[in-house]
């Protein structure tokens, strides 16, 4: 059998206790899963024990790329994490995560799809690849270390061109907020991957590859690149390229990840004399700027004030602060707004230790606490949702809320859900909360696929919106209602927001930037310009065909979508997930819009559910998929393992 | 560099590629070695393999992969390091500006920004 194309068609399953390196296979499981967050789907399915801690040895953390990866395709340098998260509240289950740079392309050139982790060190260590040469070497002299210095040695070490992975003292000390960093401006952030390095002792995974990743039809490639191209010049990346002021010469940005073509306005470089420069992408810029107003909301039930940014250099001096900890960089924008709400209510100083949140250096030490699990730091090193949980009877009941809102969604902060952070009109907001219930973390970068762009459009052009987005529902679902601002019609459009997902993380592709076909215009003209393009997954089809030499449509793209999705919800299953776990974010979404007053009755989000729990073929009593859904999905085998779980003998 | 060695090798990979672009952690710094193709080649002289090296009427230096043993005697003589030798591949690389390729050099047509362009010499 002639060698793969796309994909290496190999990945490494490596035992840190025993410091074994095994060799697998990836063609058994690209035609199903495809890669990225598929493959990695399926091998938690078949390796992470049910219900198993994220600081568990036997918890696998797992690192894929997909058959793009390593290509010249537009933004195909990602690479997606999966693990049990510990920061999955109440309890940890398994989720994903998705980081740009260039490690995972690394990893392709030396010759893996992917690399599974297994186990515990006894000591600290790191793991080494280098082609075929893989060892686990001891990292005592790195642990403690953040993140920079930590790649900067590593880099003396295996050479400038390997490229590294690591945790800082966060995930060191299994900080439930503790980041993947790589390079200065990437990182795996939200799921908590970190802690789980630090669980395992692994302080860091060093890559060097020399080989290629062979393409099947490099013209082909070439001619779709092209007409991305195209397809881009109408979508969010050409948006967000463009000067704001056509009379200045472009801003020249990073771009943070291999093989992206998109200059996008993401990424800033911020040269502050005596620090090291700095690169602040989409959260970061938080820290370098004012008021963070997107955090302001305000209703009769809940009020949160706008968060602080330090401006140009202090932000600076926290941005690389939290970066060099290894903390999640939603720490600012949830955290604090949630310290200065504290501070209006009275509340000047927690167990003792005074609260002077909008202070750079009083941010910063905390910043450290958290990292080091330090006094009031250990208490937030726990997430908010948990401090919350810890404070309450101590904190007014407003408070309580208030930190339980911030992180309403299974501990991870809320985002793209119309009320704390933004302004996402109906019907957007309900595609998002169906995602949320749905889902094993939050969808937020699902839903800059769909909501995010369409959605600005609709609250900066209302009128224009409602009539582009009827032509927009009939072109791609068929109807021209999926759109209005009613709950009637979403469920359609949350399944084909949740699809388009999984195909751009399976890919995998840029998650942010990839040319979204539907939306990201400058003004109402380009709007009334604007015809339909195809989507993601047409977009994914063809650039996919060209990397591996087969012949894949849409269809074929959407069925592995689905199938992945059906095999995450019987992995929360398997972690105790069901209707009665969905159903805990409901009471958020009864806080009003903050752009139009509308929320969600109980009533209302049940039978929202079960439409949804119906149209995607699971049981309306758990909102499991049934046997007949997962046997159509090539899925029997886990049937088997379902109903073990539904009969209570599993966990 | 992944447009350079997908059009030389039909793979994508940095070590596959005829020229080098490398960024510090440090700093966010670009370094970039390519070649500059020379009017008076060092390395076309200095390379002892008959026919592994040659110059087109146009004044680009190429390396014909058939005939080079990756001796690196090129590499030595280029005082701008834009050669280097390739332990996957067996021979050495250097920028030749696709000069097989009727439309130019790819990464010209690739670059998103138009940062690069071709004018000839």
């Amino acid at each position: 059998m002639s060698a793969p194309k796309g994909w290496t068609g190999k990945f490494l399953e490596v035992d840190l206790a025993s410091q074994s390196v095994m060799m697998r296979d990836t063609m058994p499981y690209a035609p199903l899963y495809l890669g990225g967050r598929g493959i990695a789907a399926r091998l938690a399915w078949e390796m992470t024990p049910a219900g198993v801690d994220a600081f568990d040895p036997a918890n696998p953390l797992i690192v894929f790329t997909g058959p793009l990866t390593g290509t010249i395709a537009p933004t195909s340098g990602r690479t997606v994490l999966v693990s049990v998260s510990p920061r999955v509240y109440p309890r940890p289950w398994v989720t994903h995560s998705t980081m740009g740079g260039w490690i995972g392309p690394e990893l392709k050139y030396a010759g893996y799809d992917g690399l599974v982790i297994l186990g515990r060190a006894k000591a600290p260590v790191y793991l080494s690849i280098d082609n075929d040469r893989v060892q686990v070497c001891d990292a005592g002299e790195l642990w403690g270390l953040g993140t920079r210095e930590t790649q900067i040695r590593l880099k003396g070490r295996h050479g400038e061109k390997a490229r590294v992975m690591c945790i800082g003292p966060a995930g060191e000390n299994l900080v439930r907020i503790a980041v993947i960093q790589h390079e200065e401006e990437c990182a795996s952030g939200h799921s908590g991957f970190g802690a789980v390095m630090g669980g395992k002792n692994l302080k860091a995974v060093v890559v060097r590859g020399s080989r290629g990743v062979a393409v099947a039809r490099p013209r082909e490639l070439l001619r779709e690149i092209g007409r991305v191209r195209e397809v881009a010049r109408l979508s969010p990346v050409d948006a967000f390229s463009r000067p704001q002021d056509p009379a200045k010469p472009a801003n020249r940005r990073p771009v943070c990840s291999q093989s992206c073509p998109v200059n996008c306005v993401l990424g800033s470089v911020h040269r502050v004399e005596g620090l090291p420069d700095d690169v602040t992408n989409c959260v970061g810029h938080n820290y370098t700027g004012g008021a963070i107003e997107t955090s302001r909301y305000e209703s009769r039930k809940l009020t949160i004030p706008p968060g602080h940014g330090f401006g140009p250099v202090d932000g600076v001096r926290a941005h690389l602060a939290g970066s060099d900890l290894g903390l999640d960089l939603w720490v600012l924008p949830t955290l604090q707004p949630w310290l200065l709400k504290c501070l209006e209510e009275g509340v000047s100083s927690i167990r003792g230790v005074p609260l002077r949140p909008a202070e750079p250096g009083w941010f910063i030490d905390l910043m450290q606490a958290i990292a080091h699990r330090r006094g009031l730091g250990a208490l937030f090193s726990e997430g908010l949702r948990r401090a919350a949980d810890a404070l309450e009877g101590e904190l007014p009941a407003t408070l309580i809320e208030a930190a339980r809102s911030s992180e309403f969604a299974f501990g991870f902060p809320a985002h793209r859900e119309g009320r704390l952070w933004d302004p996402e009109p109906m019907p957007f907001w309900v595609v998002s909360a169906l995602m949320y219930a749905s889902e094993s973390r939050d969808p937020t970068i699902g839903s800059h696929a769909s909501c995010m762009l369409l959605a600005n459009l609709k609250v900066r052009h209302g009128e224009l919106a409602a009539a582009r987005l009827r032509l927009l529902s009939k072109e791609l679902w068929a109807a021209e209602n999926a759109l209005d601002p009613t709950y009637d019609h979403v469920v359609p459009v949350a399944i084909w927001v949740q699809h388009q997902h999984i195909v751009v993380d399976s890919l995998p592709l840029c998650d942010f930037s990839f040319p979204r076909t539907i939306g990201g215009f400058q003004d109402a003209g380009e709007w009334c310009a604007c015809a339909g393009n195809g989507t993601d997954i047409e977009i994914g089809a063809r650039l996919l065909s060209a990397c591996v030499g087969d012949d894949y449509r849409s269809a074929d793209l959407e069925r592995v979508a689905e199938r992945v999705l059906n095999l995450e919800r019987a992995l929360l299953a398997a972690f105790g997930r069901d209707r009665g776990v969905d159903a805990s974010i409901q009471p958020h979404f009864e806080l009003p819009c903050k752009t139009d007053g509308t929320c969600m009755s109980r009533i209302k989000f049940d039978s929202l559910m079960d439409s949804y729990y119906k149209a995607r073929g699971w049981d309306s009593e758990r909102g499991w998929p049934t046997r007949d859904k997962l046997e159509e999905l090539h899925l029997g085998d886990v049937a088997g393992r379902l109903q073990a779980c539904r009969g209570g003998r599993v966990r | 560099m992944l447009a350079c060695s997908l059009h030389h090798t039909g793979r994508c990979g940095p070590a596959l590629a005829r020229l080098w672009v490398t960024k510090a952690v440090e700093s966010y710094a670009f370094a970039i070695r390519v070649c500059r193709q020379c009017r008076r080649p060092l390395c076309l002289d200095a390379c002892p393999v008959p026919g592994a090296m040659a110059q087109t009427a146009e004044g680009v230096v190429h390396i014909r992969a058939e005939r080079c043993n990756g001796c690196a005697v090129c590499v030595e003589a280029c005082p701008f390091a834009a050669i280097a030798p390739s332990e996957e591949l067996g021979l050495c690389l250097k920028c030749d500006l696709c000069h097989d390729r009727v439309e130019g050099p790819l990464c010209v047509e690739l670059c998103p920004t138009g940062a690069l362009a071709w004018e000839g010499r």
